[in-house]
């Protein structure tokens, strides 16, 4: 009796023992994904999905109930003009933004994607400064990503177009921001590779070898190791990420422009802007389309091809290029394109494994979620251009285990996976 | 040695005429924060007080912060906003003009060189006008 009184009085204890404090990410996610700082109903979640990776592809928004926030514009008639464009994002994923400011807003826009948050623990810091959202200059204030978010809640919470604090949204408070920033910097990658990958296939490996050279496909100047951050040996050592002017301004046939909609020209970073964009992070590309900061191409392919194009080399960047030999930017054949997107597309699904057995490991309904979309982008990224059907295989069997919760068998489903892509160093 | 050729140069030029290197910050939307919120500058890169004097021909004012009088030019490129947020009213362009004896200011500087050069100035609108 007494034992049981004891064990009784064990259990009681136990239950009434505080639950942990959530971590600095924990409650940063908390407020990512449910905080609408007293706005019109968006939170940061409502454009940077977790199941869109992080950004907002129109194939997701397709997806969604009309009531979603996201369509405040649709609904709420203060924000009816001027907010969004309703039609550019149902269509394009585009999104409203006042980057060269609020005088003139039926004139005075830009419309651009919603930049994943995948990997910026890797991107934000430049030499120069933070850099943050598609032109580097995404926030207000020191301009870091703690700061963004303050900037985020004025442009995309506010419940009408004065913007006044207190009345339309509230700021974040200083621990906010703390706690937003350490889950932004929490998200996917923690690191760059160390290109090169020993990679199995022909292709990708072969796509590998043009990304790195610097006679050809040029790619690794801009985005070293396949990341955000511009290549060390060429700019000094502690570069970080730099904006480029690479000219997708000048893209002809651009989608959004092809409705008939009013798109001005994006003129990049600063007021007025001097054309240049930020350099994003490209493992997570090929599973995060459409590409640039207007959502201008769909494919990888074509993001790719795009530096083969006019646009490209007759902007400054190409014309830089140009200069350090060769006549010309970049040239390169169908081939080619292809075999960089398909490297490009096997380190997204290199990168897309090694989290699903992340996610895996974490044991939660939830991250067994979030490791069956992981699971399933790789599978896209992979099938999409026929690469590895091997390793298509065991993903689907992976995919498989993961429904039936079966963790250990789907770790070795996704490690073989893994296997049939890259030799092990 | 080939890769040499290559990489100097194209790190010459693109230094040259690559990125830019200042104000990170996205001004447009800085407008709407009121004094003494914005994050990373208010109470660490921007001062915050009233204004003791003006001097229009000059295009300087003097504040009274917590560390003394400071003395601050308005350049060509400095932007005044009006914080009305007290009034429960948007921001509103300002000038020089609004720039009043008795007014709370924030003024963020434009660099540790030039401290003494206003890069934005926010001027609290008093509740009663």
């Amino acid at each position: 009796m007494r034992l049981l009184l004891a064990a009784s009085l064990t259990v009681l204890a136990a239950c009434r023992r505080p639950a942990p404090e959530p971590t600095q990410v924990e409650r940063g996610r908390h407020l990512f994904f449910n905080e609408t700082f007293a706005g019109n109903g968006r939170t940061c979640g409502t454009c940077h999905r977790a199941e869109d990776n992080f950004g907002l592809s129109p194939a997701f928004i397709a997806t969604l109930p009309p009531t979603d926030p996201l369509f405040i514009a649709e609904t709420s008639p203060a924000l009816a003009k001027n907010f969004e464009n309703p039609r550019l994002m149902r269509a394009f994923g585009l999104i409203l933004e006042n980057q060269d400011g609020f005088g003139r807003l039926d004139s005075t826009f830009n419309m651009r994607g919603v930049p994943h948050t995948l990997a910026l623990a890797t991107s934000v810091s430049s030499r120069d400064g933070p850099r943050t959202g598609w032109s580097g200059d995404g926030a207000p204030g020191d301009g870091s990503l703690r700061a963004f978010s303050t900037g985020a809640v004025i442009q995309h919470f506010t419940k009408t177009l004065n913007r006044v604090p207190g009345v339309d949204f509230r700021l974040p408070t200083s621990q906010e921001l703390d706690d937003m920033e350490a889950f932004m910097r929490s998200t996917g990658r923690q690191e760059d590779l160390t290109l090169p990958l020993p990679l199995r296939g022909a292709v990708a490996a072969r796509g590998q070898l043009i990304f790195l050279d610097r006679t050809l496909g040029k790619c690794n100047n801009c985005h070293f190791n396949a990341g955000a951050n511009a290549n060390p040996a060429i700019f000094g050592a502690g570069v970080g990420n730099r904006n480029f002017n690479t000219g997708v301004a000048n893209l002809p046939d651009k989608p959004a422009k092809l409705t008939g909609e009013l798109v001005p020209s994006d003129d990049g970073f600063g007021v007025p802007g001097n054309g240049e964009f930020n350099t994003p992070p490209l493992v997570e590309a090929a599973d995060t389309p459409p590409f640039f900061h207007d959502n201008s191409v769909a494919t990888i392919e074509g993001a790719v091809a795009f530096y083969n194009g006019d646009a490209f080399n007759n902007a400054p960047s190409g014309r830089l290029l140009a200069g350090t030999g060769g006549g010309r930017g970049i040239t390169l054949d169908a081939t080619q394109v292809e075999a960089i997107a398909a490297f490009l597309r096997v380190i997204n699904a290199l990168e897309n494994i090694r989290a699903a057995v992340a996610r895996l490991g974490e044991g939660s309904r939830e991250s067994l979620r979030l490791a069956a979309e992981e699971t399933d982008d790789a599978i896209m990224v992979l099938a999409g251009a026929g690469l590895h059907p091997e390793a298509v295989a065991h993903l689907r069997q992976a995919r498989e285990l993961i429904h039936r919760a079966d963790v250990d068998r789907a770790m070795q489903a996704l490690t073989d996976a893994r296997a049939q892509l890259v030799a092990s160093r | 040695m080939k890769r040499t050729w290559i990489a100097v140069p194209l790190a010459l030029a693109l230094c040259a005429g690559g990125g830019a290197r200042d104000a990170h910050a996205q001004q447009t939307t800085e407008r709407f924060i009121p004094v003494g919120q914005s994050p990373g500058i208010s109470g660490t890169r921007s001062y915050q007080g009233a204004i003791i004097s003006v001097n229009l021909p000059l295009k300087t004012f003097t504040v009274r912060d917590a560390q003394g009088l400071r003395t601050i030019k308005v350049a060509p490129g400095t932007r005044i906003w009006l914080d009305r947020s007290a009034q429960q009213q948007t921001t509103a362009d300002g000038s020089m003009t609004d720039l009043e004896v008795g007014r709370r200011v924030e003024v963020l500087y434009v660099d540790d060189r030039r401290r003494d050069t206003a890069d934005w100035i926010k001027v609290v609108v008093p509740s009663d006008e």
